[in-house]
């Protein structure tokens, strides 16, 4: 995204008035690599790959905030790696990552991470320290650092089944490896912040997992951690979460964590969400991915974005999809939701 | 309350409650006090799992607590099964379960096998990134009653129905019914492929197999 972008994003996540309703889609590789016609592999390995791709992205759209702009990961593999995981890469695909860590009590011989040198940090360091002055110079900013979530992580070093069902069977050891994902999360995320430098203003957090889980265990087992990270971080900061599981089981505890922005599922209504939440979150989304974006026609992705718009009118909202770009979102899907916007914009001038 | 009613009750409780040692302890119990197993599966178990599924439904019970009720009934069913098989009733109803190719999600799928599992039905997962061949060479190997299809992804949904072309090539389609699921699939697309089914989550899933290939059990052998 371009420096005007981010202070727009960041106006609207912080409730600032002023600046009208951003446009902001998070892409990744899920989508990037097949909207281009390139191999996955490429895309995460060869830098200039990389760059041009992001590059010919934001040329194409430049009216789109891409969230959270210039990203440096390999699916969701670079969190896991550092603690141990296996991660297997395809041509075609994002990379599998499979569970190390079989015994809870297996947590105590784990070293602590170290970003700059463990798993895939330091090349995604690495990337955004070679390639940082080029994108500045292209005219654009990097002002988020990015990050899977803790039970995200967990589940992934522990295997999802094992940690859910260890949540019932042994909470204390669940509460002891997710404190040591916690730890690795917030280091990676200042090592970022380090690599980048001063344009660095915001966290981004996925984690769908606390979707899976009810208010109680929410409570118990994703709120504090969520909590404790955002803490981590300067109150100035924007922090944004995400989560394309449910949240309705506990959408009036999420701004107590200290997240001011929130990409939801397209499944919970975003006026209940903005009732529900009190207006302490500004609201990113929530056109359904898959079902409007990828199988949808223009004419349906423009009437569902404008009915988000509506309902949103005069309230924190950043117009996006009710998660990620999905892989196969053609163009024609998402310029309607650039001409969604301008219409909406026009409609308000008038009316005013 | 007669002593055998209050112990299927428990078992049903300590079950639907995913309390796995009780479960056990409670079927040992039932068995001791010569309460019939499949009794014990059709009464008491099943009944636990279908309230599993309709709590889920209603957003009463999440995933940790639909993982614990189907290990509490799996631990139930380790008693039953050599019991139900020595008094001449037939474990049926193989599933086969798999990830299609190009897709290595199976967070759902294994949810789903957990379920099944706990309901009596004999799971063979195949994993994830599965080649059409690799179905076909399973389904002749283990004669599967359902083969179930997960994909996460919009790029890899269109293997459901190369599975099924694949299945009908090989002459196997009659002999199995097909199931998809995952987040990319929907009621109306595995229509548009052929499929037998789709299951949103895990409990509808085990109830799309009932329904499909009726009760885990069978008799007589």
């Amino acid at each position: 995204m371009r420096p005007e972008q981010w202070e727009r994003f960041k106006k609207a996540a912080k409730g600032r008035p002023g600046g009208g309703t951003p446009l902001a889609l998070i892409v990744d590789s899920p989508w990037i690599p097949s909207y281009l016609g390139i191999s996955h592999v490429d895309f995460f390995f060869d830098p200039g790959v990389w760059f041009t791709s992001n590059l010919r992205i934001l040329e194409e759209f430049p009216e789109i905030i891409f969230f959270p702009s210039w990203w440096v990961e390999y699916g969701m593999a670079i969190e896991p790696s550092a603690i141990g995981a296996r991660i297997s890469f395809a041509p075609d695909r994002t990379p599998n990552i499979r569970p190390m860590l079989f015994h809870l009590d297996d947590l105590d011989r784990l070293a602590p991470v170290d970003p700059h040198t463990d798993g895939f940090m330091p090349l995604a360091l690495h990337r955004y320290r070679r390639e940082k002055d080029r994108i500045f110079k292209a005219g654009y900013t990097l002002p988020v650092v990015t990050a899977r979530g803790p039970l995200c992580t967990a589940a992934f070093v522990h295997d999802l089944n094992r940690l859910l069902m260890n949540m019932k069977e042994d909470p204390a050891g669940v509460h002891r490896l997710l404190g040591y994902v916690t730890e690795v999360i917030i280091d990676w995320l200042k090592a970022q912040a380090e690599a980048i430098g001063p344009s660095v203003e915001g966290i981004f957090i996925l984690d769908d997992i606390a979707g899976f889980i009810s208010r109680d265990l929410y409570l118990e087992f994703a709120h504090p951690y969520f909590k404790q990270i955002c803490d981590a971080f300067p109150a100035e900061w924007v922090k944004v979460y995400h989560n394309d599981a449910s949240i309705k089981q506990f959408l009036e505890d999420l701004p107590d964590t200290g997240f001011d922005a929130l990409n939801f599922s397209y499944k919970t209504d975003i006026a209940e969400a903005e009732r529900r939440t009190g207006g302490r979150m500004c609201l990113m989304g929530n056109v359904a991915p898959l079902e409007l974006g990828v199988r949808g026609t223009p004419a349906q992705v423009h009437e569902a974005a404008l009915e988000v718009l509506r309902k949103m009118t005069g309230r924190k909202h950043i117009l996006s999809l009710g998660g990620g770009v999905s892989p196969g979102m053609p163009k024609a899907n998402i310029e309607a939701l650039v001409a969604a916007v301008r219409e909406f914009d026009r409609s308000l001038v008038t009316h005013e | 309350m007669s002593k055998e009613e209050e112990i299927r009750r428990a078992l049903y409780e300590q079950t639907l409650d995913g309390n796995v040692k009780e479960a056990g302890r409670l079927t040992d119990e039932a068995l001791a006090l010569d309460i019939k197993p499949a009794p014990l599966l059709f009464d008491v178990l099943i009944p636990a799992l279908d309230e599993v599924g309709r709590r889920f439904e209603a957003g009463e019970f999440f995933v940790p607590e639909m993982l614990m009720a189907a290990k509490a009934m799996q631990e139930a069913m380790q008693r039953l099964r050599p019991l139900l098989a020595e008094s001449g009733v037939q474990l049926a109803g193989t599933i086969l379960m798999l990830t299609v190719k190009g897709d290595v999600h199976d967070i759902g799928k294994n949810l789903v096998n957990l379920m099944l599992e706990g309901a009596g039905f004999q799971v063979i997962d195949l994993g994830v990134d599965v080649a059409p061949e690799k179905m076909i060479a399973a389904v002749r190997q283990h004669h599967p009653a359902v083969v179930g299809f997960s994909a996460l992804l919009t790029t890899t949904i269109p293997m459901f129905r190369v599975n099924i072309e694949a299945l009908q090539k090989a002459g196997l389609r009659d002999q199995v019914k097909v199931i998809v699921g995952g987040a990319a699939a929907s009621q109306k697309y595995a229509d548009q492929v052929g499929a037998d089914g789709y299951a949103p989550d895990a409990g509808s899933a085990v109830r799309l197999v009932r329904r499909l290939v009726g009760e885990p059990v069978v008799s007589p052998a």
